[in-house]
């Protein structure tokens, strides 16, 4: 185990060294001179050339690169060209809010998907299965952003159950409720679905039926027997949908004004702040690689016959 | 893959899968509407009436009007040819880079493999759409927002061709016609592009229909955002954010929410061609990703 997740870490270096490239190259040809957006349109040409000299501008491109490499290691990703903040920190206090938003959203897909692609397996061709899978369909294809906005009209502003805007220090946990389901409902469906099918196919090997004939009651079979083998799949579908949630998450936080990292590269974007722009793509790629090293390891765990 | 199918087969195939069939159909009204858009629409997109703006649908307006008067119906279907032009020309592009690449490191392997797998996995590492979001940003200042959209998804979308063409490649090889056909003396790139390639062609189909679907998605996000398609060419998740200020208050649902379904629509129906393609070649696959 210890020499696998040794060979895992030594394969993440290239990655990580081609991601930081892409990083700093798409950064690299943003239009527009960064020291001229920091010092304003005002700034005459002598300010703006000491400035570019002082953010390194000037010198060839590999000299930016190693430089901005160097830094990255050492978790300084530079400072905003719009509030001259630490750029790692105001991410870093940005995490903790997107964490939670995507840890209920993750909830609120295994605690629904999981139960209602059981069902749906169970009740197979049954009026509940139809109705179910057709609301999965439609939970795929529909945009996160569209979704949002129903929920904010229908429930926050029809109805006025819950809070549409704020975050959990001023409106309590209700103010997670909308965010999270709106986020949560691509991987609910995707989660369901994958069930389902999984369920059945699991309900049709000879063990189910072995079950059965010893007797066995058939809630027994289904849980004991049947989820836990089917549950693997699933497992690894959740890990999968990651990238949607972080991307999702852009747009969930922009909808309901969640005070996440979505929210601030949204904000960085606006501005053009290039340095936060640059910062929000590495750190989130990082998480991506350290979550999807970390399912991997689980998965492994679980199921030491798994080779990856 | 289960068992190749022969000519024909999969058409039939098609007809039976009902799901498929439906979407199919969808997609072919589509791309009827978004063809057909300046005479099915009975105002001019971008003619704006102040004295009917914020209009509920009526018999003059099927959708509405949006902030400025204009028809949310002649809109939501000059919408369908943003959505479907991104849609083949992202997808073209991802074939463009992606085949080459995933046929050379699938049938060199080696060292051209490993640089292949490497550039794979880098961009796989990226969340999708924020690279999208970053690519279309980094793009020069005077290329319109249509080309930016394709571009980006494009640049991002080849991955998903170049694993599966690089995994057919690699299985491919092992074939027998592949050894007859060097022991005849052809060269590599007449038994990559004449012999192998034909035979990653279904597998290709079903990622390039659910990467169609992808881009759509793609599309409308970046314009909800304000990075996608600029005004005045309509586009769907553009109508969506231009009237999401008005929804939330409930003064006009209409103008985010046709569109919003038209995306939905859209999605839908290249997803049931995918999934349904993937499920005929290799019923094994079902579900899956």
């Amino acid at each position: 185990m210890t020499a696998y997740i040794l060979r895992r870490l030594i394969h993440a270096v290239p990655v990580l060294i081609g991601v930081t490239s892409i990083t700093f190259l798409l950064i690299y040809v943003v239009p527009g001179d960064p020291a001229r957006l920091m010092m304003g349109v005002r700034a005459d040409l002598a300010t703006i050339e000491s400035m570019r000299q002082e953010l390194g501008l000037n010198d060839p491109l590999y000299v930016q690169y190693g430089r901005f490499l160097w830094n990255a290691l050492h978790g300084d990703l530079g400072r905003s060209f719009a509030t001259n903040r630490d750029v790692l920190d105001s991410i870093l206090e940005r995490l903790p809010a997107t964490a939670l938003l995507a840890f209920a959203s993750i909830l609120v897909a295994v605690l629904i998907g999981i139960p209602l692609g059981v069902l749906s397996a169970l009740r197979r061709n049954s009026a509940m299965d139809f109705i179910s899978m057709l609301c999965a369909l439609a939970g795929i294809s529909i945009p996160v952003f569209f979704l949002g906005i129903l929920f904010a009209w229908i429930v926050g502003f029809w109805l006025r159950w819950l809070p549409v805007t704020g975050y959990i220090d001023e409106r309590g946990l209700a103010a997670l409720i909308l965010p999270a389901l709106t986020l949560g409902t691509r991987p609910l469906a995707l989660v369901a679905r994958l069930m389902r099918s999984s369920m059945l196919e699991v309900l049709r090997r000879e063990f189910i039926c072995a079950a059965r004939a010893r007797g066995a009651s058939e809630w027994l079979v289904v849980l004991k027997h049947a989820l836990i083998n089917a549950l693997n799949p699933v497992l690894t579908a959740i890990s999968g949908s990651l990238a949607d949630l972080l991307a999702g998450a852009f747009f969930v936080e922009f909808i309901f004004q969640w005070p996440g990292m979505g929210l601030l590269a949204i904000r960085a974007i606006r501005t053009l702040d290039i340095t936060l722009i640059q910062g929000t793509v590495l750190v989130a790629a990082v998480i991506f690689v350290l979550v999807n090293l970390l399912t991997d390891l689980f998965y492994k765990l679980l199921d030491p016959r798994v080779e990856l | 893959m289960s068992e190749p199918l022969e000519r024909g087969a999969l058409f039939r195939r098609i007809r039976e899968e009902k799901m498929t069939m439906f979407g199919l159909v969808l997609i072919g009204v589509l791309l009827a509407l978004a063809i057909a858009a300046p005479w099915v629409s009975r105002h001019p997109y971008d003619r704006q009436v102040l004295e009917d703006k914020v209009s509920p649908p009526s018999s003059t307006y099927w959708m509405g009007t949006d902030r400025f008067g204009r028809d949310v119906f002649a809109r939501v279907m000059y919408g369908a040819r943003v959505s479907l032009f991104v849609g083949f020309v992202s997808q073209g592009i991802a074939v463009l880079i992606g085949l080459p690449l995933g046929a050379l490191g699938g049938y060199f392997r080696g060292r051209v493999d490993d640089a292949v797998v490497w550039l794979i996995s880098v961009f796989w590492s990226f969340p999708p759409f924020l690279l999208i979001m970053a690519v279309s940003l980094s793009l020069p200042e005077h290329v319109p927002g249509i080309v930016r959209v394709f571009m980006a998804v494009g640049i991002v979308s080849w991955v998903s061709v170049a694993r599966i063409v690089r995994g057919q490649f690699i299985s491919e090889k092992e074939n027998e016609y592949v050894e007859a056909a060097r022991a005849l003396g052809y060269s590599p790139l007449r038994i990559i592009f004449r012999h192998i390639l034909p035979n990653t062609f279904p597998p290709l189909l079903v990622v390039v229909t659910l990467g169609f679907a992808g881009a759509i998605l793609s599309e409308a996000g970046l314009s909800f955002l304000g990075l996608g398609v600029q005004p005045p060419t309509p586009s769907w998740g553009q109508m969506i954010r231009d009237g999401y200020g008005y929804v939330v208050i409930g003064t006009g649902w209409w103008m985010s929410v046709f569109p919003g379904l038209a995306i939905m629509l859209a999605v839908l129906a290249f997803n049931f061609v995918g999934d349904g393609l993937r499920d005929m070649l290799d019923p094994r696959l079902r579900g899956g990703r």
